[in-house]
């Protein structure tokens, strides 16, 4: 606890200096206060959590979900197969390089406002981490360890499970953490560019209607809301990779 | 029990032979430790018994049959314990059971008694971190012992202990093997440790290796530490010695 008190301090110094400087421009359509924010989440305490926040989960949860499946699922093909990996880790890598904010509104062409437009924006932004963390776990695994359980009579489906599994559920807990954040952005990226429902496209809305705190109000929420999942990540990783401690 | 038949070997990357024509025999129940500088070559010889490396000319026998159709034969230890972090010490010496499917209670049940058998009874649930160096190699000798391989290839296990850990780690390992009556062929740098363990020694002393130099202990088991003061033990410590470090100059 001693040690994020200098976090507490820098965030508690910052939120003061904003505050000051908010009421000093005393222009709450460019920059709210901390206050002003705070009172806009609770006028709109109904929407933004029981309309806004269950349908941008819902985005970011699909993404997710997708980009778990499809990343884990593209790891362990290129761990098998050196030619796949070959094939295809430059492609995942370049797949990067497209700029998804600029190719999203292509997606509404394709996939209107329903969910889907949404959640392929999510898993253009989260697939790659997992992909990477999880492939590069993989090949890191002890080539020592491997080949003792080789000398056990170990089968592949051993070694993978018994070795490469437990060893890279590191990786993967990194992933993840660094995915969801990731998703979030995605989800609420998608909404601002084109969607009916959702804390992304509820910012952009107040936006329109020059309501700065209502603005803010949806994006500390989001904040908020990432910083609360990965902190439950961190609790089951804890739980799952207690062996780690102290190493 | 072992036979190595004109077995010619050598890495792809390498000029030179590491191994040519090398012919020799284990008996079944024997302890052989071989000695020789470092690099010359005497892991690649565990590896290819163990089926790790493929010779490119002739043949390793055990029990007459050729290793390249078998299994589960021989069973490794390396410097490193190699246990893995995330088992309990438990898991990790069941995991050659677990590989060859045995049930889950004779899973169970053996590696109870090997635990109480080791002394490591009350660290069953513990990890690896949680242990000390010696009970780390204590844990992974364990877990060869219940691989149920009759022949054990242990390469330098005690070699990153300290002094007096392994001094009783080598006697621990006597009595177990006297118990179990596993044929044991050990790898070290250390001649005194050959000296005490060992009824054969086999000497690599040329490069490629054609053949071993073999030395036979005459100590009666079980033997003690003072043994090792005997006149005739301290001469033949002092010619290993002597041949050892001629071999490294060359």
């Amino acid at each position: 606890m001693r040690k994020n008190i200098p976090a507490f301090a820098l965030i508690t110094t910052i939120l003061v200096l904003w505050q000051i400087i908010a009421i000093l421009l005393d222009a709450p359509y460019i920059l709210p206060s901390p206050t002003q924010i705070a009172a806009k989440l609770w006028e709109l305490r109904e929407t933004l959590f029981l309309v806004q926040l269950p349908a941008t989960m819902g985005v970011t949860f699909m993404g997710l979900g997708i980009s778990v499946a499809f990343g884990l699922g593209l790891a362990v093909a290129m761990d098998c197969s050196e030619k796949l990996a070959n094939a295809l880790y430059p492609v995942i890598v370049a797949s990067q390089t497209i700029p998804t904010t600029a190719i999203a509104p292509l997606f509404v062409l394709w996939f209107g406002y329903s969910i889907w437009s949404k959640v392929l924006v999510t898993v253009l932004m989260t697939f790659f981490p997992i992909t990477i963390a999880v492939f590069d776990g993989l090949k890191s695994t002890s080539r020592e360890m491997e080949e003792l359980l080789i000398t056990y009579g170990a089968s592949k489906k051993d070694i993978f499970f018994k070795l490469k599994v437990p060893q890279s559920l590191p990786h993967f807990f990194s992933a993840i953490k660094m995915a969801v954040p990731l998703s979030i952005i995605g989800a609420a990226i998608a909404e601002w560019l084109g969607a009916q429902s959702g804390l992304g496209y509820f910012s952009k809305r107040m936006m329109t209607q020059l309501d700065g705190a209502g603005v803010f109000a949806p994006i500390v929420l989001l904040s908020a809301v990432a910083m609360l999942i990965v902190a439950i990540i961190n609790i089951i990783e804890k739980k799952l990779l207690g062996w780690r401690k102290e190493i | 029990m072992l036979e190595f038949k004109n077995v010619t070997f050598k890495y792809d990357e390498d000029e030179t032979d590491m191994l040519e024509n090398l012919s020799f025999d284990v008996n079944e129940g024997e302890f052989i430790s071989i000695i020789g500088r470092s690099g010359c070559g005497k892991s690649t010889v565990f590896r290819l018994i163990n089926g790790l490396l493929t010779p490119q000319k002739g043949e390793i026998l055990f029990d007459g049959q050729n290793i390249k159709s078998m299994r589960n034969y021989s069973a490794y230890m390396p410097q490193k314990d190699l246990l893995f972090p995330w088992r309990t010490i438990e898991k990790n010496i069941s995991l050659a059971m677990e590989i060859q499917k045995k049930s889950k209670a004779e899973i169970k049940k053996q590696a109870e008694e090997m635990l109480k058998e080791v002394g490591l009874w009350e660290y069953k649930d513990k990890y690896p971190k949680d242990l000390s160096g010696g009970m780390r190699q204590r844990a992974s000798f364990a877990r060869t012992l219940l691989s149920g391989s009759s022949l054990f290839l242990l390469d330098e296990p005690f070699s990153a202990l300290d002094s007096l850990t392994k001094i009783s780690l080598q006697e621990w390992l006597l009595t177990e093997w006297e118990k179990h009556k596993k044929t044991v062929l050990f790898i070290t740098h250390d001649v005194e440790e050959a000296i005490f363990l060992s009824e054969k020694i086999y000497v690599v002393s040329d490069f490629p290796i054609t053949h071993f130099e073999e030395f036979k202990i005459p100590l009666p088991y079980p033997r003690k530490r003072e043994d090792m003061k005997r006149s005739d033990i301290v001469e033949l410590k002092e010619m290993l010695i002597k041949n050892l470090r001629q071999e490294a100059v060359l």
